[in-house]
Formats: structure tokens, sequence, C-alpha cells
């Protein structure tokens, strides 16, 4: 069994401290320090973190692994697997978060603090091969892991002031590679939102990639207006359309919902961020442009709980 | 890896099923010589305990037929559980409708009960059940292995808050039992990570379980629940089964908090109308 899963350090990540060391199954990814080698393109459409990370497992990782997994750091997977007396006694309070999602398992996330966020990741490097062998037997049984897809109200929000529209991006993607066989009801359907944090079985995974790739470069190359943060939303619909299509195809697919920790501030913000700047956060998220909303007010309402980035570095 | 699922029947069903999977079992009944539905009164039974609905069916598999099996399961005459293990390019031929319910599944993000009195569909389930061939029992046997606990799309409500929205009358019922299964809970689980009920029910019985599992849940709420029968003779119709729907959660929580690559998952399942399923 081997299995690599990315954890992408985004800014936002960093605003909590430095990351811990990674350990036997999990790497983390600084998003923009990658060699890409495209001849052929211009590949700075692909610099979203979602798909910089999988275009570099794609390249580096799929032939090596026989399951390949992706998250943000500020929000990773909830992958635990230490034995419950070891962890009730070395981290108590992910001993309580455990009882919690045991509880609430059907719950796409779990809202937890910086230091738990932190607390998860040195439980993460302090992994030993017994407990990697527990997730390594728990993972056999399973094909994809994801959390449970769940209505989210920013997605609506994305989905309502996206340009081009859906159905173009649509159009385009179902010329492209395993999208041809994906029927248009699967693009339809109302959107769900998980993140872009899932593992997938690589021989799973290679076909959406390769049909995500194609669609990517045909998009930069009809609508050159489409920038890397719209297609990082469109990343997480296409993977939502597939990952339907293949429970469809399949009814014995196995599927493990687990959730992932989200840290949010007890308290919604009363101040910007330090380095806030309007202009670049309206860039950074254009769905929020196109609404005519300011960035400012926008930001403080809604975009901290629903994780935008306000800075490229 | 032995498998049977028992669709559980109050009467003698036409549409009985006798696969390598599937086993119409009835309650209470003698069955002809030429069916091929089991009965409960082959053996050790609580046949006469009609408040105990499908609990009467899975007290008989957990008398007299656990040492046959890996993995048992249960599902109801007209509530059947949605796992086909054909591809979707060989079974929207045969059955479009069951094509579209699978879209719908898939669709749906989570489990789901799909409601409907659609005859046709029905018909096209059992007999697209009698018709897998031996491949499509390896791979629901396959799909099963993987997971230790299998069941229908739970209720995320507290228990006791559940049970009052079906028995609005019984909630005193309810406070003064629940004593009695912690009391069995510590007994069983001398480490226990939950105090029963949990913060989420089971719904219907219906689920698919390793034996192991399946004999220690059993052992835990069988006893008492025969017990709370000969103790309140006026309890309401149905009560025992309602009261063991609610408590899988916590037996869950539990498996999770002591193992946890325990693999439990919500199954899709139709529910047909009774006069789909006549």
């Amino acid at each position: 069994m081997r299995v690599h899963v990315f954890s992408t350090v985004s800014s936002r990540r960093r605003s909590f401290g430095p990351a811990q060391v990674s350990n036997l199954f999990t790497s983390f990814f600084y998003p923009g320090q990658i060699d890409y080698q495209l001849s052929d393109t211009d590949h700075s459409i692909l610099a979203a973190p979602n798909v910089e990370q999988l275009y570099y497992a794609m390249q580096s990782f799929i032939n090596d692994n026989d399951y390949l997994g992706f998250e943000d750091a500020a929000a990773p997977l909830f992958i635990d697997f230490v034995p419950s007396p070891r962890l009730s006694l070395e981290f108590p309070t992910l001993f309580e978060l455990r009882k919690t999602v045991a509880n609430q398992w059907h719950r796409p996330f779990h809202t937890v603090t910086s230091r738990d966020l932190i607390d998860y990741e040195i439980m993460r490097s302090r992994c030993d091969e017994a407990d990697l062998g527990e997730f390594h037997r728990w993972l056999a049984r399973v094909d994809v892991v994801m959390p449970f897809p769940t209505y989210g109200l920013a997605d609506n929000f994305r989905m309502a002031h996206l340009k081009p529209g859906w159905e173009v991006f649509t159009f385009i993607a179902r010329q492209c590679g395993v999208f041809k066989h994906i029927s248009e009801t699967f693009f339809g359907v109302e959107f769900w939102s998980f993140s872009s944090a899932f593992i997938l079985r690589s021989d799973l995974l290679q076909p959406f990639a390769d049909g995500f790739f194609e669609a990517a470069l045909m998009f930069h190359r009809l609508r050159p207006e489409i920038d890397c943060y719209d297609l990082s939303f469109i990343f997480q619909r296409l993977l939502s359309v597939y990952l339907d299509y293949l429970l469809y195809k399949n009814d014995l697919l196995k599927v493990a919902n687990i959730p992932v920790l989200h840290c949010l501030p007890s308290e919604p913000p009363s101040v910007l961020p330090v380095d806030f700047n309007a202009d670049t956060y309206l860039r950074l998220n254009r769905d929020v442009f196109n609404a005519g909303m300011p960035g400012a007010s926008h930001y403080l309402s809604a975009g901290w709980r629903e994780d935008r980035i306000w800075s490229l570095t | 890896m032995t498998l049977k699922i028992f669709s559980c029947h109050h009467v003698v069903t036409s549409h009985e099923l006798s696969t390598a999977i599937y086993q119409s079992l009835v309650s209470g009944r003698e069955v002809p010589a030429d069916s091929q539905t089991w009965t409960d009164i082959a053996g050790e039974n609580i046949s006469t305990r009609e408040k105990f609905s499908e609990l009467r069916h899975q007290f008989y598999v957990w008398k007299n037929l656990l040492n046959d099996y890996d993995y048992v399961g249960f599902e109801h005459y007209r509530r059947l559980f949605c796992l086909d293990p054909r591809p979707i390019n060989t079974a929207l031929p045969i059955s479009p409708e069951m094509a579209t319910s699978r879209a719908r599944f898939a669709l749906a993000g989570s489990a789901m009960d799909l409601e409907t009195d659609s005859a046709k569909l029905f018909q096209d389930v059992i007999r697209t059940r009698r018709h897998f061939t031996d491949a499509d029992h390896e791979k629901i046997s396959a799909y099963i292995k993987d997971h230790d606990i299998l069941f229908a799309k739970p209720i995320m409500q507290p228990a006791r808050d559940n049970f009052v929205g079906s028995h609005s009358h019984s909630l005193e019922l309810w406070d003064e039992i629940m004593p009695a299964f912690k009391q069995s809970w510590h007994k069983i689980f001398p480490t226990s990570f939950v105090e029963p009920p949990a913060a989420w029910s089971g719904y219907l019985n219906m689920y698919i379980m390793r034996t192991e599992f399946f004999y220690e849940y059993m052992s835990w709420i069988m006893p008492v629940l025969l017990e709370l029968d000969d103790h309140y003779p006026a309890a309401a119709a149905r009560v025992w089964g309602h009261v063991a729907e609610r408590l899988l959660g916590a037996y869950i929580v539990q498996k999770t908090m002591e193992r946890p690559s325990f693999r439990f998952k919500a199954l899709p399942h139709f529910t047909f109308g009774r006069a789909a399923c006549a």
C-alpha cells in the first residue's frame, strides 16, 4: 500500500504559525514553488493551489502510489488512527474531537481552533508504523475518501456570479476526456461543496486529471479571461461531477466520508487583516467583484468564514 | 466470506427470495412445503411478541443461524437496500427505472430513502436480485466485507427527542427503561466511550453487520427488551422495535472509539408503497 497526501500550506495556514514537520504519509506542499516544465502553454492558469497540487502530483507521484490525497493544510482531512487510550493521554482535545466526530459523523466539517489544528498536525507527525498500518488497512477497504458533500452558501454565490456561466464550462468540459462520457444531468444538479479535500485510488484519479487538464487548457484557449481562481472553483465542481458519475457507474464504489477540520476564530473579525487590500481581494475573488460588492465589507461579513484568500503572499 | 441478507416478512409472500445472498424470512407463520421462504418457527423464536416487529426475525437469526455466516443483514419486505453490482451500462437496458434510481442515489451525496409507488420498479429489483450471477454475488460480498456495519439512512437527531416524535405519550417509558440499557451496556463494554443513547439513531432496524458485532449488539439489547416486554404489557404496538432503532447509534459510536478504523456506512434504500409490492 502506497499512499501520499499533499497538504497545501496556504497563506491562511501560515497565519496560524509554522506548519509541523510532515510524516510518513503526508507532505506539505507550498504553492508557487514547483517547476512544471510546461513547454507548450502558459501555465499561469494552473497556479491555483488545488490545481497546482494536482498537477504536481500527477507529474511526479501518480505511478508510485496506490492512492493520492489532497487537502488544504488550513482545513485538513480528519485522518485519525491513533488508539484511543494513547490519544486521550497525549492529545485530550483531539480525543474529545474524535468523540464529537463519532457522534456527528455526517457533518462535512468540524470547527476547531488554530491550536487544535496545530495539535492535529503534531499528532500526525508522531504517527508511528503501527498507526500507519491501521490507516493503510482502513484505506485498503476504500476507493474514495472525502467529506460528506453539503450545500455551500459560498459555492452558490460563486456559481451565481461565475463569468462566463457554468453552462459554458460544461459545454467545453464535455468535449474532454472522461467528461465526454458523463451525461449533462451530472453537470446540472445543485452543487455540493467539499473543499477539494479528498483521497482517491490512483487508477480512478488518472482519468479525472487527464480530462480536467485537457479542459483547463481549452478554457484558457477559448476564454482567456478565465484566471486561475476561476479555475480553482471549476476544479471543485468538475471533481464533484466526476465523483457523482463514478458512483452512478459503480453502485458499489466504496466511499468513506470523513470530515475536514475547519479552523475559524471564535468570533467574527472586527478588523481586516493587516495586509488586506480590497483590490487584491476582488481580483482573487472574482465572483465578489462580479457581484459588485465592496471587498472589505464582503470579507468582514462572509469572506472570513468562507476561507476566502486576500493575499498572494 | 458467507453472507445472508434476510428480507423480513410478516406474511408469506409471493415475492420470495432465496438466493446466495438474499433470503425471505417470515415470522410466526407456517410456510407451504414448496415455499423457499424460511420461517422463524423452525427454531428458537419470539414470533408471538408482535411489539418486537422485525426484531423477531433478528432474534431467530441470533439464536439459530449465527454460526453459518460471517455477515448477516436485515431489510423489510418493502424496504430494500440498493446494492447493485452491475455496471450501469448493463443495468440501464434491463431496467431504466433502476438506473434512474441509481443516478438519484449517486447525486444525493449521502444515503437516501427513495419512496416510490412503482410496482414495476419493485418487480425489477426483485427480478434483478434473482438473476444475479455468481460474479455479482462475489462483488456484493466483497463490498460488504470492506465494511463492518452498513445500515439504512439514520436519523441525525438525539435518540430521546426522536423517540418522543414517534411515541409522544411514551416519554416516561423511555426515561424509565434507559437505565436498564445502560446497565447492560456497561456489562458488555467495561471500557465504555459513550453512554447510550447517542446523538443519533439508526432507523428501521435495517443493517448488515459482521456477525461478531451483530452477536454483541443483540447481547446488549435483546435480553433487556425481552424483560421490558414482560414488565410493560400495556406498552404501545411496535414499541420495542422503535426503541431498538434508537440504540444503534450508541453501539456504532462505541465501536468507532474502540477502533478508529471501524468501517460503517449508511446505504441508500427503496421504500415501496404497500400497493407496489402487493
